[in-house]
């Protein structure tokens, strides 16, 4: 089924209608099925990269200077779906969208803001992968300690544990 | 990807707006309804015969915008709507006591997260002192009408809970 289809149901669009607010609305699509089969959809490969682009492009179409778009839940949609897929695809279509401050489109945008704040919170913290072992004078046994070789703000991490984690 | 919205996108317009404590108000006027939003809407419209409807689909102001801007804006951040609730004096009132000028806060269940805000129209009564119900005057989204409806008579009721907040003494 083209992705779309599902996010023109009334479940969907009916919230453009009933909730402003952007966090809100993104909760609400959270809890939709159109979303969380979407999601299913992406994790299980029958929604490619390729359909998803061309699905958003054909919503895009409708777009009418100083007109409301009318896709604008659906825009949304997509975004809460694409929430923990870690792939070029996504980030760029959350980071473009969120970049997007126009009247036209005045939820989607903020929705993916949010969405771009919650993959932050929920990716693994900073990992450095350059250090350079001190040497302790008089030291008896090898005990590495991990040095940043960088910055003194960035936290020093054992990159076996934190790639491991990805 | 979204290089038209971009590039010739009408930028959001604010107007000055403040509550009564003079905190600053986010607001931006919303553009004109687009044909296929003038369709949804009426197709929600089709679905609640008992619904009222006083102005067909328009841009420029929201459901907040509707009973806190005078029609002028859209309010759209529900963290602004909290402002105004705290800064206008607003306090919570159980159903009987809600009263015709009085608000209802539409949230979602279980995560409190304000999503719609309507004003208070009319009070039916079945009997003198009976339950009273209330009903309410709705702008739709930031482009779809003005309804009166039941305040029971929601789309997707099963995900909200309702709240009557009134700023009387």
């Amino acid at each position: 089924m083209n992705p779309l289809q599902r996010l023109m149901s009334d479940e969907v669009s009916l919230l453009g209608f009933t909730i402003s607010d952007a966090e809100s609305l993104s909760l609400a699509l959270e809890a939709t099925a159109a979303v969380r089969a979407l999601r299913l959809e992406i994790v299980s490969g029958v929604v490619s990269v390729e359909l998803l682009e061309a699905s958003i492009h054909q919503l895009l179409g409708a777009f009418e200077i100083r007109k409301s778009f009318p896709w604008d839940t659906q825009l949304a949609a997509i975004a809460v779906a694409v929430c923990n897929w870690q792939c070029e695809f996504a980030e760029r279509f959350l980071n473009q969208l969120s970049a997007v401050s126009a009247a036209e489109m005045p939820l989607s945008p903020k929705v993916a803001k949010i969405v771009l704040r919650r993959r932050a919170q929920a990716m693994p913290p900073v990992s450095i992968k350059q250090f350079r072992f001190a040497k302790i004078d008089g030291a008896q046994q090898a005990t590495p300690i991990f040095v940043p070789a960088q910055t003194s703000s960035m936290q020093a991490v054992d990159t076996r544990t934190s790639e491991a984690n990805c | 990807m979204f290089a038209l919205p971009t590039l010739v996108g009408t930028q959001p317009q604010p107007l000055p707006l403040f509550t009564q404590r003079f905190s600053k108000i986010d607001n931006v006027q919303e553009v004109a309804p687009s044909s296929a939003c003038i369709a949804m809407f009426a197709n929600m419209v089709g679905k609640h015969p008992s619904w009222v409807t006083r102005k067909p689909p328009t841009g420029v102001y929201n459901c907040a915008g509707l009973v806190w801007a005078n029609r002028r804006t859209a309010i759209q951040d529900a963290a602004a709507w909290q402002l105004i609730l705290s800064d206008d004096g607003y306090r919570r009132v159980n159903l009987q006591q809600v009263e015709v000028g009085d608000i209802g806060i539409y949230s979602l269940v279980g995560l409190n997260r304000l999503t719609h805000v309507g004003l208070v129209v009319r009070i039916d009564q079945l009997q003198q002192g009976g339950a009273k119900i209330p009903w309410l005057l709705s702008k739709f989204g930031n482009t779809g009408g003005e309804v009166m409806h039941h305040f029971n008579d929601w789309p997707q009721a099963e995900m909200y809970s309702l709240s009557f907040w009134t700023e009387r003494p």
